[in-house]
């Protein structure tokens, strides 16, 4: 059950399966160092963050969701990784364990040169080949949990990962290669002009063989960053301390200040709320990961919350997906109808009104190159009721019951009751099918139980259209004729286009391409794209410099934090 | 609960029968059944006919549930999000509570109860409308539990020996059980298993079907036991003595002769089984396994409503009056029932 974040599950457990939230990028220019923002907070103290759910995995080849990720940051170091600032309010790609980087032209074979006296928590260095060994284990059938990039851009086909027989004559993944002790060199199946965005995923992380328990390793990460683990209590508490071996110097994207990060799993979110809000002594220098609650929002207008709140966006959207494996939903004007029929400024109140989200016209991030604003359908955010009743007609539809399935959350369920009301306004009938949040979206993977209309989110995994179109509405690799594990409305439009765009080796050809792709499929009506979220949180009088970062589903940024006095 | 006969009745008809036998108007009395004296007390009781007009009230309010939303004008699953006037209803800066109104509920002279937080959906239509799913689905279980109580506590009464301590050791299992974590954990599975297997779709007739089976399924065996006993000292009597010796069989005793004189308990533990089945399907739709969305019931209504306490107090208090009300109307009627139908009731 699981929100990893106010507004649930929907998105966060799509990025438990399947996605990531960990990254995005804003802002390619990988190489800017420095830069680094550092907040005004002292160093020292400690900083208490409520969270409902347990992070789950922590192991670096494991972690793939919104709120791990956050947490992964302060244990974990990769080859790269991206920082927000806030005063540019710009994604930066920063090089994180790498000193530099560069590829070939064809964009195939990537070479990074690790920085100088890194250190694991227990003052051992930290290797090339432990980098190597990580994106091998991302191989394994038991860490099938992490970023799938490993086994789909690496060119090892077959490899199993590390613990199936001789680990391949002890050569692992041959396309990996540690060339000394600083050097790795990654040759890809495919031309990735943005693998320096990829190397910003948590497979990219290091770990030394001779501390790896297998599955074991998720409850204790052996530190590469600027914290390590001291306690860890599932489902109840996990306590950061810092790591000593960890130098400030080679780190470009955090500023670690506070000395050590409790977090606490558990408390529902309108406790927390009510707790954050009040500011006790006991709670100045806590923040939680999920935002205000709906009925709690009135209350951030108080003089004494006002300037503890802070708000941001994110860069994942949702949507609802039309199943076309549904004979009814084959009909593209039931599809249209269906599109113009939603009311999405209900869809949004159901979601906790206009603080807490805004109506999105497209899949893709308005800021993001290759955004195109919608122009195809131009429905209202209100719908066009009239339209969509003209639709149905045309569609020869009788009332048949369509079901919608949602994550079984209050937001969730709000919303969807929303979508169906307003369907209901034009005559379409519409039945609500709640799944548990865990299982939710595996259940609409699976063909045989998936629903008529699917709710559903997306985050792209870093600032390329390459991880949106073909994750929502590509192929599956694996299978021909099968819809990607995200294409939940099993859209077959434009996959011989993307096949085209996937061999193309020129990144601004790519983009463009799938921007000019993206605009042919939503011409077939695959989806209707909904809202994005909006987060509001409040935060401890004592807290210093909380930024929310949209490349982690609008988490409260715990790299850049600080307190204000440290008692 | 001796309230019926506390203002000193009048002898002839305070009393039971048998009683009556030496005075004057004996003759005159001597045709009443036990029903007939049971209803004069219930007559003359005050709270039993408060509580049987509130309770006919709220039938007719189920009843009658589209006719009475007709008089606001406003259908309980419809989202509104203008009043007459064009001004919006809900403030959706704030999280989409209601603008105005008593205690922020966004009541009004269209809204006599106010708007629901974040859909603006009216809680007037809503609340009648879960009268029907409250009562439908309280009397479907209340009559799956007494059926199944009453036959398998006569058969287990009658019968006797290996039966008896079958059906017994059955009742008990069944008493030991938590229930209502039976019931939450069993009532999705159900649903989704009835749309697996049989084909039959997930929707609210078959989500109630499923409610109101596992009330019944879970609410027979306290009426068993009690059938049971009853029927173990009927047995004995004489008049089934009597029958038997003359050659009836087991169907003529159980059916003429033990079922009419269990009648009474029976009517007792239905009216006080059917307000505790209210509580058990708010409990159950409050905690999510009810019925489904947008269909009102009041479980949901608190439900819904509890997260909005302290912005729209009012939410909150509608649907649980109406509950309170209903299962207390329930409860004394109940409790009259009993009173009117005990003679021992009588002389207290």
């Amino acid at each position: 059950m699981d929100h990893v974040k106010r507004t649930g599950m929907a998105i966060a457990t799509a990025v438990t399966l399947t996605l990531t939230a960990v990254a995005c990028g804003g802002d390619d220019t990988g190489g800017a160092s420095g830069g680094q923002s550092t907040g005004a907070g002292a160093k020292g103290g400690t900083v208490t963050v409520y969270a409902v759910n347990d992070p789950e995995h922590l192991d670096p080849a494991r972690n793939f969701v919104t709120d791990s990720g956050m947490i992964g940051k302060l244990i974990t170091r990769t080859l790269t990784d991206y920082r927000y600032d806030a005063k540019s309010k710009k994604i930066v790609l920063e090089k994180d364990l790498a000193e530099s980087y560069e590829s070939t032209p064809d964009f195939k074979t990537w070479t990074f040169t690790l920085k100088d006296g890194l250190k694991y928590e227990d003052g051992t260095p930290i290797l090339a080949a432990d980098i190597k060994y990580n994106v091998e284990r991302s191989f394994a059938a038991d860490m099938a949990e992490g970023a799938p990039y490993g086994k789909n851009y690496m060119d090892c086909a077959g490899y199993k990962g590390p613990y199936v027989g001789d680990n391949n004559g002890g050569k692992g993944c041959a396309a990996i290669e540690a060339k000394d002790e600083k050097t790795i060199v990654f040759k890809l199946n495919r031309a990735v002009p943005s693998f320096d965005g990829t190397t910003t995923m948590k497979i990219f992380a290091p770990v030394p063989k001779a501390k790896d328990t297998k599955t074991q390793y998720d409850n204790k990460p052996v530190s590469s960053g600027p914290y390590k683990i001291e306690t860890y209590t599932r489902k109840k508490q996990l306590v950061l301390v810092r790591n000593t071996e960890w130098d400030a110097k080679t780190d470009p994207v955090r500023t670690a200040l506070p000395d050590k990060f409790i977090f606490k799993f558990g408390d529902a979110e309108a406790t927390v709320d009510q707790r954050l809000i009040a500011d006790g002594a006991a709670d100045q220098s806590s923040l939680s990961f999920a935002g205000v609650q709906p009925e709690n929002i009135a209350k951030t207008n108080q003089a004494n919350v006002k300037d503890r709140l802070v708000e941001s966006t994110d860069i994942c959207r949702r949507y609802i997906a039309f199943n076309q494996q549904k004979p009814l939903l084959k009909n593209q004007k039931l599809r249209e109808a269906l599109y113009y029929g939603l009311d999405r400024t209900s869809y949004r109140d159901g979601r906790g009104g206009e603080r807490l989200a805004a109506v999105v016209d497209s899949v893709i991030p308005q800021d993001m190159q290759g955004y195109q604003p919608e122009e195809t359908f131009k429905a209202p955010p209100e719908g066009d009721p009239e339209k969509a009743k003209a639709l149905l007609k045309e569609a020869g539809y009788k009332g048949e019951k369509l079901t919608l399935a949602t994550a079984d959350s209050g937001l969730a369920t709000k919303a969807a009751e929303a979508a169906q009301a307003s369907w209901k306004n034009v005559g379409i009938n519409v039945e609500i099918q709640k799944v548990p949040g865990d299982n939710y979206y595996s259940t609409q993977q699976q063909d045989s139980a998936a629903a008529d209309l699917i709710t559903a989110g997306w985050c792209y995994d870093w600032a390329s259209l390459t991880t949106i179109v073909p994750s929502v509405f590509g192929p599956d690799a694996t299978a021909p004729g099968k819809a990607a594990q995200n294409n939940y409305g099993r859209s077959q439009a434009g996959w011989d286009k993307m096949a085209e765009i996937a061999k193309e080796s020129d990144k601004e050809k790519v983009e463009q391409g799938l921007a000019d792709l993206y605009t042919e499929i939503m011409k077939t009506a695959p989806v209707v794209p909904t809202l994005q979220d909006l987060n509001v949180y409040v935060v401890g009088s004592n807290l210093d410099n909380v930024v929310a970062d949209p490349n982690s589903g609008g988490l409260p940024d715990l790299t850049q934090i600080g307190v204000k006095k440290v008692s | 609960m001796t309230l019926g006969v506390s203002e000193a009745p009048s002898p002839n008809d305070g009393l039971p029968a048998e009683h009556l036998a030496e005075t004057a108007e004996a003759k005159q009395i001597e045709g009443r059944s036990l029903g007939k004296i049971a209803f004069a007390r219930l007559r003359r009781d005050k709270i039993a006919i408060i509580s049987a007009v509130v309770i006919l009230l709220i039938i007719a309010v189920a009843l009658l549930a589209p006719l009475i939303v007709k008089l606001n004008g406003f259908p309980p699953d419809q989202f509104n999000k203008l009043d007459a006037d064009g001004n919006p209803l809900l403030n959706t800066r704030d999280g989409g509570i209601p603008i105005g109104g008593l205690f922020g509920s966004g009541s009004s002279a269209e809204h006599w109860l106010g708007v629901e937080p974040q859909n603006g959906r009216d809680v007037f239509s809503r609340l009648v409308y879960g009268t029907r799913v409250s009562l439908l689905v309280a009397l479907g279980g209340t009559i799956i539990a007494v059926v199944l109580g009453t036959v398998i506590g006569m058969v287990a009464g009658y019968f006797g020996g290996w039966v008896d301590t079958l059906l017994s050791r059955l009742m008990d299992i069944m008493l030991s059980f938590p229930s209502l974590l039976f019931v939450m954990a069993l009532t999705p599975v159900i649903a989704s298993r009835g749309q697996d297997l049989l084909g039959i779709p997930d929707d609210n007739k078959l989500r109630m079907g499923v409610l109101m089976f596992v009330l019944g399924f879970f609410g027979w065996a306290y009426l068993a036991r009690i059938v049971r006993g009853q029927t173990l000292s009927l047995r004995e009597r004489e008049f089934v003595e009597a029958a038997r010796s003359l050659g009836a069989g087991p169907g003529y005793v159980i059916f003429k002769q033990l079922l009419p004189n269990l009648l009474p308990t029976l009517l007792v533990y239905t009216t006080l089984l059917i307000p505790g089945n209210i509580t058990a399907e708010a409990a159950l739709s409050f905690l999510g396994v009810g019925i489904k969305e947008p269909t009102a019931s009041w479980g949901r209504m608190i439900s819904d409503a509890s997260d909005w306490i302290e912005s729209n107090p009012l939410y909150l208090f509608f649907p649980g009056m109406a509950l309170f009300i209903t299962v207390l109307a329930f409860n004394l009627l109940g409790d009259s029932v009993r009173d009117a139908l005990d003679p021992r009731a009588g002389r207290g």
